[in-house]
């Protein structure tokens, strides 16, 4: 059997025809007829959680199966994680890597393309380090991009996108367009191999939401060059700051978003008719998913990272089309956790995965063997708050600051400050300190965090606990947690289940204030 | 001629990658109005110096007791 895994970087679930007919955020309905296509002949997965956040975290999850937020921030591949790529190239299974995704070649990350056969890398999204001119990239889209200090040669300068695309012409020479053309390619050339696994990681819906047309005006009837008009807000709160969007302003970010998710779509379209002119359905597993989702407005906060870990983010799209599979196009309410795929996709190349992976296949949740999967998914980012859910009811512990978190590696990375160039922990301590491996790790606490308790304290995501009812309040705007306080304890009794069973560090339980089970 | 319009308090926002526990502690006691966030993407500034984000506008410096020293010199609203 072979594997094409599609991750959609930053796609909210609630924009799929699968998942809803009008997104939360908008009143009209958003093309997506390619992905709705997929959904009538896939198993859609209706609770499907986010483990760690966000986008390396969430890709370290589906390829090495580790969920790594109770131990570790952002960062490699470490030298103990048994990859995918890795696994299936002991079997003579070809794996094609195809991305846009520049985290993969940026501070904060490495060893996560190293392992494939092959892999194409799109240049140019976001902040990708690649052209260095004009000097004095388009002005108007400097203005769109908030491009503040073009001339400046510090890391993640915005103005390095407007330069990357300072010769896009048309829509094939924008993101997704490149990377699913190289995917139909790959596709084609990898079909001729006994066995493949093929992942084409898309960063785009991800910002800058700079669209091309037809897309740009899809969705709106502004002038998409209109400089008044973002494309890439900062993250934040709506009403405040420097993220601060008026009415228009974030009305019309929400049609560039729509704008590209159609984009996408319809070049997702294109695999799929590639699978159908090779004939390959009968031999493939095809499963697409998103690392999170995206704030637009809902709760008050644009982009991702401070607000709470509200299902906007963290339950994603998950659609997985298997030959053997009676259950086409349809919606499954089992519990599933963005760790699993990684056994799951094991299990679909016919590789049995390492017994300590965090993850369990829900492969047999496709074929029909099994109804439900999970009990709890655990969620959040490192050194943040703690999010638990069993499917209904999703529990946020918040993070009290009463210790600072510790950050593991084999690496000296900055746990806080991913992009720039990694600093020495002069204050670690080496050890056998993870419960899924012998080998030695650096532990170190983020080297700002070097202060009396009080000085510990850190306010982002929020103070107080969160409970959510989602079945009865799918938008989560009713917090329970200090009118059900049975229930509360219930998740909460969960929530340090969920850590125990992964043996969680004691400094976990110690900086959230939290108890060990009975 | 310097003329002070407002002496209402700014609104500041710091990266929780750039305040040292102490700068946490001053900026807490402030009388302005601050947000810590995990990220401002201002990433290279956050890299290389002590940086607040003002009502807005980044205001880069050597810390953030300097920072805060020129917010109160120059709240919001000055106009020289």
């Amino acid at each position: 059997m072979n594997v094409l895994l599609v991750s959609i970087d930053s796609l909210r679930r609630d924009f799929l025809g699968a998942y809803r007919d009008t997104p939360d955020v908008v009143d009209y309905e958003v093309k997506t007829e390619n992905l709705d296509r997929f959904a009538e002949r896939a198993t859609v997965f209706d609770a499907n959680y986010a483990g760690s956040l966000p986008c390396m975290p969430a890709r370290r999850e589906w390829l090495a199966g580790v969920r790594e937020f109770l131990w570790r921030s952002w960062g490699p591949i470490e030298p103990f994680d048994r990859t995918i790529p890795q696994l299936a190239r002991e079997e003579d299974i070809v794996t094609q890597l195809v991305t846009d995704h520049y985290h993969y070649f940026q501070h904060g990350a490495r060893g996560y393309f190293e392992d494939f056969n092959g892999f194409d890398f799109v240049r140019g999204h976001e902040y990708d380090a690649w052209k260095t001119a004009p000097r004095e990239p388009d002005s108007e889209l400097i203005d769109q991009i908030n491009a503040n200090s073009p001339e400046s040669q510090r890391f993640l300068n915005r103005a390095a996108y407007a330069r990357n695309v300072e010769e896009f012409d048309d829509y094939s020479d924008f993101f997704a367009p490149k990377v699913f053309s190289k995917a139909v390619e790959r596709i084609e050339g990898n079909s001729k191999w006994d066995q493949w696994f093929t992942y084409v990681d898309s960063f785009d819906v991800h910002e800058p939401f700079h669209c091309p047309e037809p897309y740009a005006s899809m969705y709106t009837d502004e002038d998409p060059e209109d400089v008044d008009l973002p494309v890439w807000p900062y993250y934040g709160r709506v009403k405040e700051g420097q993220s601060e969007l008026s009415k228009r302003e974030l009305d019309f970010v929400r049609s560039q978003f729509a704008g590209k998710v159609t984009m996408v779509d319809e070049q997702f379209g294109r695999l799929l008719d590639k699978l159908d002119e090779e004939g390959l359905w009968n031999e493939t597993m095809v499963v697409v998913t998103s690392d999170h989702g995206y704030f637009l407005g809902d709760h008050g906060w644009i982009g991702k990272n401070d607000p709470p870990v509200y299902d906007v983010l963290a339950r994603t799209p998950l659609m997985v089309w298997h030959p053997d599979s009676d259950r086409e196009g349809e919606h499954v309410d089992a519990l599933t956790s963005a760790v699993d795929l990684y056994p799951t996709i094991l299990e679909g190349l016919g590789i049995n995965a390492p017994e300590w992976t965090h993850g369990h296949s829900h492969l047999p949740v496709t074929l029909g063997e099994h109804d439900d999967h999970r009990d709890w998914a655990l969620y959040g980012y490192w050194g943040a708050t703690m999010n638990v859910t069993d499917g209904q009811y999703t529990y946020h512990h918040p993070n009290r600051g009463a210790e600072p978190p510790l950050n593991h590696s084999t690496s000296m990375v900055n746990p806080y400050g991913w992009f720039v160039p990694p600093e020495v922990q002069q204050e670690a301590t080496a050890g056998e300190f993870l419960p899924y491996t012998d080998a030695p790790v650096w532990r170190y606490a983020p080297s700002n965090q070097d202060g009396p308790e009080e000085h510990l304290k850190v306010s982002v995501q929020h103070d107080e606990p969160l409970l959510y009812d989602t079945e009865m309040d799918r938008r989560q705007e009713t917090n329970i947690a200090d009118t059900d306080a049975e229930k509360q304890s219930e998740m909460l009794n969960l929530l340090v289940d969920a850590m125990e069973s992964l043996e969680a560090p004691q400094t976990e339980f110690d900086r959230l204030e939290l108890g060990r089970s009975a | 001629m310097i003329i002070i319009v407002s002496l209402s308090m700014a609104f500041l926002e710091c990266c929780l990658n750039n305040v040292s526990s102490d700068a946490r502690v001053a900026l807490g006691e402030s009388d302005h109005d601050v947000r810590e966030t995990f990220c401002l993407d201002r990433c290279g500034d956050c890299y290389d110096r002590s940086f607040l984000v003002v009502d807005g506008e980044l205001r880069t410096g050597n810390s953030h007791m300097d920072l805060l020293e020129s917010v109160d010199d120059q709240p919001k609203g000055y106009e020289e």
